[in-house]
């Protein structure tokens, strides 16, 4: 029914304004739908891709068509590398030639002949173009660790508003409605527990990390299906199995829904230098101790150098690859174009369009949808380089797959938290804390600064030197070198403020690649914040600081510190994240007390000679305002103080009150509960004698630089602990040098025979 | 004195030593240091014993049917030794006078079905994965003045190993494992493994089926008697095979210029180094160096009465 896509398609980009409309919307969608590629915004791309507003149309002749003829391609690509895994009678009949298969590294020779597996190929994709005679073309098959069943569905996501806007009936899915993708999860879910005979198999994602191009998708997809996302370094292998390192030990995994490329499964096999993945993971496979999905050495059947065999290899394993290949020479030229709305203009395209099967115990499923990629005018089909893709729109709601009652796994793998992850958790806390101290220095400082253009210069720069130690403190470095600096003070500030301003920026970095990574375990809103902090780096990295931008920062990780005490789960990488807070908190709180209580040559005087005026040391009392302010006690301060400001009630707000949630005591209060719920004993004999070295001194004590140093190091100590005890040191595997077989020359050696 | 085959027996040592400057947590490592038996070679015993105990050993055969070892430590060790101890019986092969022409051999290769597919075409033809796009023409042309049309194909072997023999110098100190092939062609040197993988690659890329051989060679006069068989001044050694329709495979060794006899010891086969090294892994633990160290005796024992 041509005629129905034309239709829709006249409608759809009939009016601009609603093509822009759609367009914000779709980016609006994209960007706050995952946190992944903030960090590859902060580096290489600005925007890893965008959402045309015009969507790929398939009728519902034309999907039928190309469904099957995808779905036998899987069924007859999955013979043929069955068979050349295993009798290999393929290659003994002469139909795929030994020697091609010997000149490719994507023949897994250590896969041969070890015992059939129930499924290679559980997702399969497969590129496809029209010509402008209409007649569809295979550019090239995705069997290894296909890409972009995750982007389809997020692709979805950004274009429901324009489904809604479409004349398809109520709600899209009326007689000419689009069929939905709603039950894709639950499809791929079932497929992957149908790959073992292990009853209630464990499952998780393996990604390539938030530094892999596909992590988007990857954490997107293992939130749909509910399964854990891990790293090569979050998985062990032991007694030929594959085991998750989690907070509580080793969980064994039984399939491993792999999403990177089998080059990066397992470094022994490589024997590449540095390599990514899990040493050992092929011994496992070896001894049927888990499952891969896809299975490892599918990639096979992406070579290019062999993909002129699987035809005969397909008739040969009784199938029939009906679809044919797209010639080598073809360029975009040939291909039949698309409306396509980019840079506000519609213009003409050709388009790949990506399909993706899933292979499960009832069988090929053909997603009714996909990927579109757009081309750009010289692009070669098989690398389209424009970001720009299109959701693919099956005009027929019948093809929506039905819903399935999936028997889930009752093992709850949710439950078990990779260490990597609570380890992201915890640096996430403590880089949120600690950027938080800086911006809130910085703006108390420069606040000051403009409310008393005087303070500067006063008073032989005391209230500066004291100012830049406070900043030096707050970006955790030594305050007291600031306070003694020949320098004079006003350079000495400016210096403070500039390097603020960078140590702001990177560990504003820290924390959005190491929110990003954990987003799992974060409030759905989170990836809004981070969304915002990625955008604000830049500047304070080369050092500028405009007080607006502080003031945002400032904005953003308040919005976090909500969601991450009111909206995220109270489980145990939670707990570990939180530790992270309380730990850094305590730091900061302790530095800025040490640097400003008079940890340089330039102590306090506070109390004076009451005769000779009020504030006999104003640039002292200036000074402890600034560090109440940047602790963000000063209100609750003036609560309880009607007078000026005075050192020691200013440190036993900050040190030993513990209503005050800024202060170290309630800091202390918050590990003792987090200490006691994980069950950590160790850690709770570290906590009460933290806490004792405030809580039982003197105030004399409380107020001695070496005493707030002292608990300082103590608390680093603490830190440590948590690194120790809980994320034990990841470490890159190292190969083992190859011995070279290097023998001699044989000795003198008349008497052998040549 | 053709056709008496005097069987020679060995006792093989072939001792594997990792030393690390920090201790390892974590090591998994496969091995190909126990020899598999050959039309030519049996296999009396062979035994591998692993410092420190490992957690996990498995063995089976791989593709080619070479023995594969598969061990795992996970506790602290600070070094790794694997002492492979084997005995053979070692029979001098036949080779044939010189079996049909080279041309005959190559169109035989691709007319193979059947078992002899599988044995044979793994190792045929194509581009090698050892060997660079850019030195194919190379490689082939290293080849070419061995191949005088219609030569027949044992001789092909023998003229190559002259070749390589006359035109490369040894040099222990010029190579390493991971030295590309195009560096030996530009600096015509290197050590056995690297001519057995330019004699392989040259004949695959004419269309023969030619295999990398790995193992021991006995380096002492028989007859000596005053050498200290624990100086592990042997070392592991590697040439080549070439497949000759009718007959099977003939092996040839270019670093030493000749068809072997009866003092090659075989371990493992493959399309290269990379398929049998005969120690490979990864260890896991802080940053370290390591020190590798291998030790090869190949003893001539007396006959069995």
């Amino acid at each position: 029914m041509p005629g129905a896509v034309d239709g829709l398609l006249a409608h759809l980009t009939a009016d601009r304004a609603a093509l822009v409309r759609r367009q914000t919307e779709a980016d609006r969608v994209v960007a706050a739908s995952s946190a992944g590629h903030l960090v590859h915004e902060m580096s290489v791309h600005r925007r890893p891709w965008q959402v045309d507003p015009v969507p790929f149309l398939l009728d519902a002749s034309t999907f039928a068509r190309l469904a099957a003829g995808v779905a036998d391609r899987a069924a007859a690509l999955e013979r043929i590398v069955a068979d050349l895994y295993g009798d290999r009678a393929l290659v003994a009949d002469g139909v795929v030639p030994g020697e091609a298969l010997s000149s490719t590294t994507r023949y897994r020779i250590d896969r041969v002949g070890l015992p059939p597996r129930r499924r290679w190929l559980t997702n399969y994709a497969v590129d496809l173009v029209q010509l402008t005679d209409g007649t569809w073309r295979v550019v090239r098959d995705l069997t290894d660790a296909p890409t972009g069943i995750g982007y389809a569905l997020l692709d979805r996501a950004a274009m429901l508003p324009s489904l809604d806007d479409a004349p398809l009936g109520a709600g899209g899915r009326g007689e000419l409605g689009v069929a939905s993708l709603a039950g894709v999860a639950a499809v791929l879910r079932r497929a992957l527990v149908d790959t073992t005979i292990v009853p209630s198999p464990r499952i998780v994602l393996l990604t390539g990390g938030v530094e892999h191009a596909g992590y988007v998708e990857d954490s997107q997809l293992a939130r749909l299906l509910g399964f854990t996302l891990v790293e090569g370094a979050d998985l062990v292998v032991r007694q030929g199995r594959v085991w998750l390192r989690t907070l509580g030990g080793l969980d064994p995994v039984d399939v491993l829904y792999r999403r990177v490329g089998d080059d990066e499964a397992d470094p022994i096999e490589l024997a590449a230098p540095g390599g990514g993945g899990v040493p050992g993971l092929l011994s496992a496979v070896a001894s049927g101790g888990v499952e891969l999905a896809n299975a490892h050495g599918c990639g096979l059947l992406e070579d290019p150098e062999l993909a002129a065999y699987w035809p005969a290899a397909a008739a040969a394993a009784g199938t029939e690859l009906r679809l044919p290949q797209l010639g080598a020479a073809a360029g975009s030229a040939s291909l039949t174009t698309y409306p396509s709305f980019r840079g506000g203009d519609l213009d003409d395209a050709a388009v790949v369009l990506r399909l993706h099967v899933v292979c499960g115990p009832d069988g090929a499923t053909v997603v009714p949808g996909g990927n579109g990629r757009v081309l750009a005018v010289d692009d070669d089909p098989r690398r389209p380089t424009a970001r720009l893709v299109k959701d693919v729109w099956v005009l027929d709601p019948t093809a929506s797959l039905p819903p399935i009652v999936t028997v889930l796994p009752q093992v709850d793998l949710a439950a078990s938290v990779p260490t990597r992850a609570a380890a992201a958790m915890y640096w996430t806390g403590r880089a949120a804390e600690r950027a938080e101290a800086i911006a809130r220095t910085m703006r108390v400082v420069a606040t000051r600064r403009r409310q008393d253009p005087l303070l500067v210069t006063a008073d032989g720069g005391r209230w500066a030197r004291r100012a830049a130690a406070a900043l030096i403190a707050a970006t955790a470095g030594d305050g007291t070198a600031a306070g003694s600096s020949p320098r004079a003070p006003v350079l000495a500030l400016e210096a403070a403020t500039q390097a603020a301003a960078q140590a702001l920026g990177q560990r504003l970095r820290v924390f959005v690649a190491d929110a990003a990574s954990v987003g799992e375990f974060l409030s759905g809103t989170t990836a809004r914040v981070l969304t915002e902090v990625a955008a604000l780096v830049e500047p304070f990295g080369a050092g500028r600081a405009r007080p607006a931008d502080v003031d945002d920062v400032l904005a953003s990780l308040a919005a976090f510190a909500g969601a991450w005490n009111e909206s995220t789960v109270r489980g145990p990488a939670w707990r570990l994240g939180d530790i992270g807070v309380r730990l850094e908190r305590a730091l900061v709180v302790t530095g800025l007390a040490g640097a400003l209580a008079g940890s340089f040559d330039d102590p306090l005087e506070l109390g004076g000679d009451p005769a000779a005026g009020v504030g006999v040391d104003a640039a002292g009392a200036a000074s402890l305002e600034v560090l109440l302010a940047a602790n963000e006690s000063l209100v609750a301060y003036r609560r309880q103080h009607r007078s000026d400001v005075a050192l020691e009630p200013a440190l036993e707000l900050l040190l030993r009150d513990h209503d005050n949630p800024r202060g170290f005591a309630a800091c202390m209060d918050r590990l003792a509960e987090h200490v006691a719920d994980i069950g950590w004993r160790d850690g709770d004999v570290a906590v009460v004698r933290l806490a004792a070295m405030v809580e039982e001194v003197s105030a004399e004590t409380l107020a001695s630089p070496s005493h707030l140093v002292a608990v300082r190091a103590t608390v680093g100590e603490l830190a440590t602990l948590v690194g120790d005890t809980w994320f034990a040191t990841p470490v890159k595997p190292m190969l083992m040098g190859a011995g070279r077989a290097a023998q001699t020359l044989l000795r003198v050696a008349p008497w052998v025979a040549r | 004195m053709k056709g008496v085959a005097a069987a020679v027996r060995y006792g093989v040592t072939h001792r594997t030593t990792y030393e690390y400057s920090r201790p390892m947590t974590d090591g998994y490592t496969v091995a190909f240091v126990m020899p598999r038996p050959t039309p030519s070679q049996t296999v009396n015993c062979s035994d591998l014993v692993i410092d420190p105990q490992p957690d996990e050993r498995s063995e089976r055969l791989d593709l080619f049917g070479n023995r594969l070892v598969q061990l795992g430590i996970h506790h602290q060790h600070a070094a790794l030794t694997l002492t492979a101890t084997s005995e053979l019986t070692v029979v001098p092969p036949t080779a044939p006078d010189g079996g049909p022409a080279w041309e005959d051999a190559v169109l035989a290769v691709a007319e193979q079905r059947g078992p002899a597919a599988l044995d044979v075409r793994p190792f045929a033809g194509g581009v090698p994965l050892v060997c660079a796009p850019a030195d194919v023409e190379a490689l082939r042309a290293l080849a070419e003045p061995a191949l005088a049309p219609g030569r027949p194909v044992v001789d092909v072997a023998r003229a190559l190993c002259h070749v390589i023999h006359d035109g490369f110098e040894y040099d222990r100190t010029f190579t390493e494992v991971s030295t590309p092939l195009a560096t030996v062609l530009a600096a015509r040197r290197g050590v056995c493994q690297d001519f057995a993988h330019l004699a392989v690659s040259a004949l695959r890329l004419h269309g023969l089926a030619a295999r990398y051989v790995s193992g021991y060679l006995e380096t002492s006069a028989p007859t000596s008697t005053d050498r200290d068989v624990t100086d592990g001044a042997d070392a592991s050694h590697a040439w080549c095979s070439l497949w000759v329709p009718g007959h099977g495979w003939v092996d040839f060794d270019p670093t030493n210029d000749r068809l072997p006899a009866d003092r090659h010891v075989t371990v493992a086969w493959g399309r290269d180094y990379g398929d049998v090294a005969p120690v490979r892994g990864v260890v896991i633990g802080p940053p370290a160096t390591q020190q590798l160290t291998v030790a090869v005796d190949v003893r001539r024992l007396p006959p069995c009465l």
